[in-house]
């Protein structure tokens, strides 16, 4: 019987870029400025790292292929360096692999990068990805936004839900990942938008307008894991460990049979039952203080609240309006700005959220901080609802 | 034979837990009646005729496939509309030089219902 990793890594450093249009940064420079912090961070040299992995999504703008691109950036000292990919949860792919190596005594010190330049490339959204010579013959040509706003008509058909009522509930996620992201130095977009701003927006796929879809953005995020001996040796206290780490991905059940009914995430749900039974939590409503989750669209983080089972399932809009996950409502949600406004390049996101818990539960996030939060929830979604891979990592204070 | 339909065919069926090999046979889906699951209509990818509108489509009796809809405005379906197969351009190769097809949904008409119906 596997034992899982709960309590056997801990987090030793971390560091983030800013996020956004960084025009002044090529891909090396936002490595090297999540990196530098994150080993300032940790208090360690090059020479203390075991081996590294590296995420990122879109292998031909910027990075290249492979693990060279990071050994090369950071002058790494001849280590492993693998590159992960897993659509956008790659971040919580590197992640895995450093807390797997660490927790099976392979390494001492493993590091977890993340990055992604994508507002060189002159386009808003994201670049085409290749998907072979087969399926463009039967499937549409179809975009993130529209693939995500389809679990919207889908949760309307089933909940009964009114489409004014769902648009006004999706404006609120996205109201209030603005008022989060503004108050956030390093996030991409830090305005505050009203609830008028979302309604009238333009629309980009049905019914999701220009204020439900996160920004792309040009990041990068890094972490530095080890054992609580070892941080312990090193000087540190007050640490945060893993508590869960689990993947879920799709086989085909959703897309290729008639049993999904489109208005959730299957592999969220699978994962979180999961990490609940990896973390022992029983009560995640009681027991989990924030969550940074996978809000690529406003709808995605909707359902991901009953997906999570911190709504009840066709609750969540009440929940949503009602306040339960502003800043200072009962379970803050992205409380950095989520991939709404701290932005989303692709390969670093799922770092970028654990970033966000991990100073959340040291006290460190200046004028966000929340009142002692004590264990955090990272839920990072690649693909899109019908076929995708789901991370979830638990992390609290060990 | 697990009695699902599978699109597109697949040598193992998506059988929860127990997925059976080289089961599956031919099975006609273009005549069968269908409905929406979920839709979007987005302003984002190219198409000749904006908004793109596509969505999955679930077929009487098990089938299901996500798909270009055609022939329709923005609020003529909804999540449970009733939908019928056309065969129509796909896109054009242009690498290659020719046209290619495949099926797209259309909200079924009633008048199209009414020529059906006046038929012997």
């Amino acid at each position: 019987m596997a034992t899982g990793i709960k309590d056997k890594v801990a987090i030793l450093g971390m560091g983030c870029s800013r996020f956004g249009e960084r025009w002044d940064a090529s891909p090396e420079d936002l490595m090297l400025e999540a990196y530098a912090e994150a080993m300032a961070d940790a208090g360690i040299g090059p020479a203390q790292l075991d081996a590294a992995w590296f995420s990122t999504h879109m292998d031909d703008v910027g990075t290249g292929r492979g693990g060279t691109p990071m050994g090369i950036a950071l002058r790494l000292p001849n280590i492993g360096v693998t590159r992960v990919e897993n659509f956008c949860a790659g971040g919580s792919e590197a992640v895995r692999a450093a807390v797997y190596a660490v927790a099976a005594g392979a390494c001492d010190i493993a590091l977890a990068l993340g990055v992604e330049k994508l507002k060189d490339t002159g386009y808003a959204g994201l670049p085409m990805a290749t998907v072979g010579t087969y399926i463009p013959q039967w499937y549409p040509n179809a975009v993130a936004p529209a693939n995500f706003a389809q679990l919207a008509s889908a949760y309307r058909h089933k909940h009964g839900v009114d489409a004014p009522l769902l648009k006004r509930a999706l404006a609120h996620v996205s109201v209030k990942s603005h008022a989060n992201g503004a108050k956030n130095p390093k996030a991409h977009l830090r305005k505050p938008v009203t609830e008028a701003q979302c309604l009238e927006a333009p629309m980009i796929a049905a019914p999701l307008g220009l204020f439900d879809c996160c920004g792309v953005s040009d990041g990068a995020a890094a972490v530095i894991v080890t054992t609580p001996d070892i941080a312990h040796g090193l000087g540190k206290h007050d640490l945060v460990g893993f508590k869960a780490l689990q993947v879920a991905v799709s086989n085909g059940w959703e897309l290729q049979s008639s049993d999904w009914d489109g208005s959730y995430v299957h592999t969220t749900r699978i994962a979180a039952k999961r990490a609940y039974a990896e973390a022992g939590i029983t009560l995640p409503r009681r027991e989990i203080d924030l969550t940074e989750v996978h809000d690529c669209f406003s709808i995605t983080e909707l359902v991901t609240m009953e997906d999570l089972g911190l709504s009840d399932e066709g609750a969540a809009v009440r929940d949503v309006l009602d306040g339960r996950y502003d800043a200072e409502g009962e379970l803050p949600c992205q409380i950095d700005g989520g991939l709404k406004c701290f932005g989303h390049p692709i390969g670093a996101s799922g770092i970028r959220m654990l970033y966000e818990i991990y100073l959340q539960l040291q006290g460190r996030a200046g004028p966000r901080q929340l009142a002692a939060p004590r264990t955090g929830l990272v839920h990072n979604l690649g693909g899109q609802p019908s076929q995708n891979a789901c991370a979830i990592t638990i992390v609290g204070a060990l | 034979m697990t009695g699902r339909v599978h699109f597109p065919p697949s040598r193992l069926s998506v059988e929860p837990g127990q997925p059976l090999q080289d089961t599956q046979q031919p099975y006609k889906l273009a005549d069968r009646a269908a409905r929406v699951l979920s839709w979007s209509a987005e302003s984002l990818s190219y198409h000749p005729a904006p908004p793109h509108h596509y969505g999955q489509i679930d077929f009487d009796g098990g089938g299901r496939i996500l798909m270009d809809f055609t022939d329709l405005d923005v609020g003529d379906v909804e999540a449970g509309t009733a939908m019928e197969m056309v065969f129509r351009i796909k896109d054009t190769d242009e690498r290659r030089g020719y046209t290619r097809y495949f099926w797209k949904a259309t909200p079924v008409r009633v008048t199209h219902r009414a020529t059906d119906r006046a038929q012997p």
